[in-house]
């Protein structure tokens, strides 16, 4: 039981500072010269990659 | 020390994480266009091994051993690699702008990549001690790196070659990718 | 009619495998007898739908700024209960798919539909979606491992994963040595 109520905390532990260093971390403003990394990535043909343009459209389209 | 090197060495070329075990496929056939941003997306997947691989070392013999959850391992895993990337990229936002240029883009596409989620288990399973984890952490990715960069410099040649246009893209790179693997094996015996 | 298309689009026009590049990892390296390729496409099929549901169902609750956390979480909750249900009741299986179960969490599919569909859609629309994407993914897996489990072993396969009795057995043999092939033994057991 005692086991069951440490899992529960520890997750509640390491979700809190993954959430929070999201957050922190898209807050923190992107230097310059690199606003507009994604539109100017050529490094891809896939689809897979989250910054390929494909990707964008999926995401709009539906 | 000669098991270090020769663990070192079967990580990097027998058991090459992309050819042999077919994790980290999504990066190789994705970031492999150019050799630049091959080696950087290499760099960045070397560093964030490193570092999550370490941090889910201690945390699993420190923490959930002592606390009876081993149960957890997969929820703590991805979340501390999570947690790496987004701490990384926060960093090199605010003090290596130069940096953030070459590696920015790759960042975010690391903690969906199943490699550093297996080096992780991998290290676990394993029962490495600290000396071989790390030695361990450092040779896969390294390989990882070696094989994403030979493969972008044939698909740079492949780019100027003609092929018919049924095979134009992923297809070629596809078949380049098999007699790689082809080669690859060739190292099987080295160890 | 716009569900339909949107069903039947996961299994040709936008197949994970074959048309996006998605999940390319483990469909490459469990595809190589058909109960792994089931096993792993049924999986995956079970975790997606339970995952769009989900987070379609905590569209509206959850901040903005850190959905993805609360998706990941979300993820890897569903996939260490289906882990260990699997370590349980079908322990064949679950050595044999080995740590391609718990890298379920990373795959890109679904990550990817709970932040394209399950984030804007209905609890109906994004059960669904998860239900053809994984079918998809499914369907794809047996065309690859149906391949390839004929090459290594001449023969096809199915076994019940709970009791790792064979369900059916399809055996390709050469009854005169000199020609290739000449016929087709089947075997069923019900």
């Amino acid at each position: 039981m005692n086991n069951l109520i440490y899992a529960v905390i520890f997750a509640l532990v390491m979700g809190g500072m993954y959430a929070a260093l999201y957050a922190l971390n898209h807050r923190t403003p992107v230097p310059e010269g690199c606003e507009n990394l994604k539109e100017e990535c050529e490094g891809c043909t896939i689809s897979n990659c989250g910054n390929h343009p494909s990707q964008s459209k999926i995401i709009e389209g539906e | 020390m000669a098991d270090l090197f020769s663990m070192a060495i079967a990580a990097i070329l027998i058991n090459n994480i992309i050819l042999t075990k077919f994790f980290g496929m999504c990066p190789f056939l994705g970031v492999s266009k150019k050799t630049s941003s091959a080696i950087g997306m290499g760099a960045a997947v070397i560093f964030v091994i490193m570092g999550a691989s370490i941090i889910t070392y201690f945390l699993y013999h420190g923490v959930l051993v002592t606390l009876g959850i081993e149960y957890m391992q997969l929820i703590t895993f991805i979340l501390v690699i999570a947690s790496f990337v987004q701490f990384t990229e926060m960093f090199i936002k605010k003090f290596s702008p130069a940096l953030y240029k070459s590696l920015g883009i790759y960042l975010p596409l690391i903690t969906t990549n199943c490699a550093v989620l297996y080096v992780a288990k991998d290290n676990i399973t394993q029962n490495y001690s600290f000396i071989e984890m790390l030695v361990n952490s450092f040779s896969v990715p390294l390989g990882f790196l070696l094989v994403l960069y030979i493969f972008s410099c044939m698909r740079e040649r492949l780019d100027i070659a003609s092929t018919p246009n049924a095979w134009k893209g992923n297809p070629v790179a596809l078949v380049a990718a098999a007699l790689m693997a082809l080669a690859f094996s060739g190292f099987a015996g080295l160890v | 009619m716009n569900r339909k298309e949107n069903f039947i689009a996961g299994f040709v026009k936008e197949n994970p495998v074959f048309g996006l590049y998605l999940g390319l990892c483990s469909a490459l390296a469990i595809s190589t007898t058909l109960d792994n390729a089931i096993g792993m496409g049924l999986c995956v099929t079970l975790i997606l739908t339970a995952s769009n549901m989900i987070i379609s169902a905590i569209r509206k609750i959850t901040p903005d700024e850190i959905r993805i956390p609360v998706y990941i979480v979300v993820i890897a909750t569903l996939v260490s209960a289906v882990e260990m249900l699997m370590a349980a009741f079908m322990k064949e299986l679950y050595a044999n798919l080995g740590v391609f179960i718990s890298l379920i969490v990373v795959n890109c599919i679904i990550l990817g539909r709970a932040e394209a569909f399950a984030s804007k859609n209905g609890i109906v629309d994004s059960a669904l979606d998860g239900i053809g994407m994984g079918l998809g993914y499914t369907f794809s897996l047996l065309l690859i491992s149906g391949v390839r489990e004929f090459l290594a072993t001449a023969s096809w396969t199915i076994t019940n994963p709970f009791n790792n009795q064979s369900f059916c057995t399809l055996v390709l043999t050469s009854l005169n040595h000199s020609r290739f092939p000449c016929s087709i033994h089947q075997q069923v057991h019900f």
